[in-house]
């Protein structure tokens, strides 16, 4: 048995090695072979096109990410304390975890036009209600009596929050965000290729017109890695860190 | 200096709603006593008679109950010192960090090294609490109290489950500190010999509804509070003249 460490990098030269075999037997343009898709990855990179539209889609994705975290976040902690604030907006939140993310978007387009603003608010809007419900459920989980022991040792209240409850608070946070990325990746690029005239989502939409498969793989996996990187570079440095106490 | 803090307590009765939405139960009924400023008291009670809510209720952590509890020579309520009967320590923070993090930066408080090594706790200081032994744990919880330099220290069966030899080292320890800095303490237990190597006077108190049933000054002098004969003795003697809490005994 090979050694553990090199298990994924021999799963995925599998599925690049399936691929080619599946391409060359089938022989269309529907599904290119890998280095074709390679091949205009590169030549995307070149020309600029690809950057461009990647740098967009990840300013909005960054900005409505930072919106939607912090918003979710103060909303379900305010619920997760105040239970009968929490009984009132209860029904809101599973109706807005319900309504489908096209919906949203639509309507955010109809109401605010086809502008900026108007697609960030789209994505925050259907982001929220998660970020809200994971972080409501670690308030209600909240030591009791780590809290009882801030309240004698009379800490002032933003130390009670930084030092007793954030820590607390952490491993929802971080639920919150993992999940977040995933789905904001997702809704922008319909945002985008709805309503915006450039990003990842606008270009994907434009390789679907033009049936250019070879464009939307290459699209997509500039798109994993960049998921990829933020996880390895952002994410789990920041996890070590804050899980350094654990046995 | 902090002022010493003297408690007057009166509680005419401390219930519970159940969960389950039935009948209130009854905690404590018509409980009585003040504590003198820098006196060592010990509640003793058999186990689940109440004595942690009576500390919550002092703490000013549980305020539904019917009656007062007042700190006298004091306007604000008094810097509290509170050992709970688990450590309670933040896991995310080392055993400096969480004694550090209860000092009031406009207090005088105690020299946080020196107490550590007092306390055995000097080669620990920067290890997380979760890779502490229960004894140890216990330790600091109770170096973080004494760290602040409460005005009325509140202690819920601190040395629980701590062996023979450190519980007489804390014993001491917690004796020295006391008489050093003169401030209230008052300290549950069921542990009736460790009550009167302790106490200036035992608190006893009954089963639910709580209430006192009997409260005795203990005379042995400090000095002869480590030999177990004289405890013994005194112990014997409680239960002759004291027909009243022989079961407690």
């Amino acid at each position: 048995m090979p050694q553990a460490k090199f298990l994924p990098l021999i799963s995925l030269a599998t599925l690049i090695i399936v691929w080619e075999i599946i391409s060359v037997v089938i022989d269309s343009p529907s599904l290119p072979s890998p280095e074709r898709v390679i091949q205009v990855l590169i030549e995307e990179t070149i020309n600029g096109t690809l950057l461009s539209n990647l740098g967009v889609t990840l300013t909005r994705l960054a900005i409505s990410f930072i919106i939607a975290m912090l918003l979710g976040s103060a909303i379900g902690i305010l619920l997760g304390r105040r239970n009968r604030l929490n009984q009132f907006f209860d029904g809101w939140i599973i109706i807005l975890l319900n309504i489908p993310a096209l919906v949203t978007i639509i309507l955010s387009y109809v109401w605010f036009g086809l502008v900026e603003s108007a697609a960030i608010l789209a994505v925050v809007v259907n982001k929220v209600p998660n970020v809200v419900v994971t972080l409501r459920e670690g308030t209600r989980v909240l030591d009791r009596n780590l809290l009882e022991l801030a309240e004698v040792y009379q800490l002032p209240r933003m130390q009670t929050f930084t030092d007793v409850i954030c820590p607390q608070l952490y491993p929802f946070f971080m639920t919150a965000a993992r999940t977040g990325l995933a789905l904001i990746w997702k809704i922008i690029l319909v945002v985008e290729m709805l309503g915006r005239s450039d990003g990842m989502g606008y270009q994907l939409h434009l390789y679907f017109q033009l049936f250019d498969v070879a464009g939307i793989l290459a699209y997509t996996v500039a798109f994993i890695a960049v998921i990829q990187l933020i996880e390895l570079l952002i994410l789990k440095p920041i996890d070590q860190h804050a899980q350094r106490w654990r046995r | 200096m902090a002022s010493v803090t003297a408690v007057n307590i009166h509680i005419r009765s401390k219930s519970f709603h159940r969960t389950d939405g039935g009948q209130k139960q009854l905690v404590i009924r018509q409980l009585e006593f003040s504590v003198r400023s820098g006196e060592f008291l010990c509640l003793v009670g058999p186990s689940g008679c109440g004595k942690t809510t009576l500390l919550h209720l002092i703490a000013g952590l549980d305020k539904q109950f019917d009656g007062n509890i007042s700190f006298n020579e004091q306007d604000v309520p008094p810097l509290v010192g509170y050992v709970f009967q688990e450590p309670r320590l933040l896991p995310w923070r080392t055993v400096r960090d969480n004694i550090d993090l209860v000092l009031k930066p406009n207090r005088p408080h105690e020299d946080v090294d020196r107490l550590l090594e007092n306390m055995g706790l000097g080669q620990v200081q920067d290890v997380y609490p979760e890779r502490l032994s229960l004894g140890m744990s216990r330790r600091v919880a109770l170096a973080r109290a004494f760290a602040i330099q409460p005005d009325l220290l509140l202690m819920d069966e601190p040395f629980v489950s701590l062996d023979a030899p450190t519980a007489r080292n804390v014993h001491a320890l917690l004796s020295r500190v006391w008489h050093q800095r003169p401030h209230t303490v008052i300290f549950v237990t069921h542990d009736l010999r460790e009550a009167i190597r302790l106490a200036d006077r035992l608190v006893f108190l009954s089963n639910p509804p709580m209430r006192v049933v009997t409260d005795i000054p203990v005379d042995i002098p400090r000095a002869d509070r480590h030999l177990p004969d004289k405890i013994d003795a005194f112990r014997r003697q409680l239960a002759t003249r004291h027909p009243k809490i022989r079961d407690l005994i």
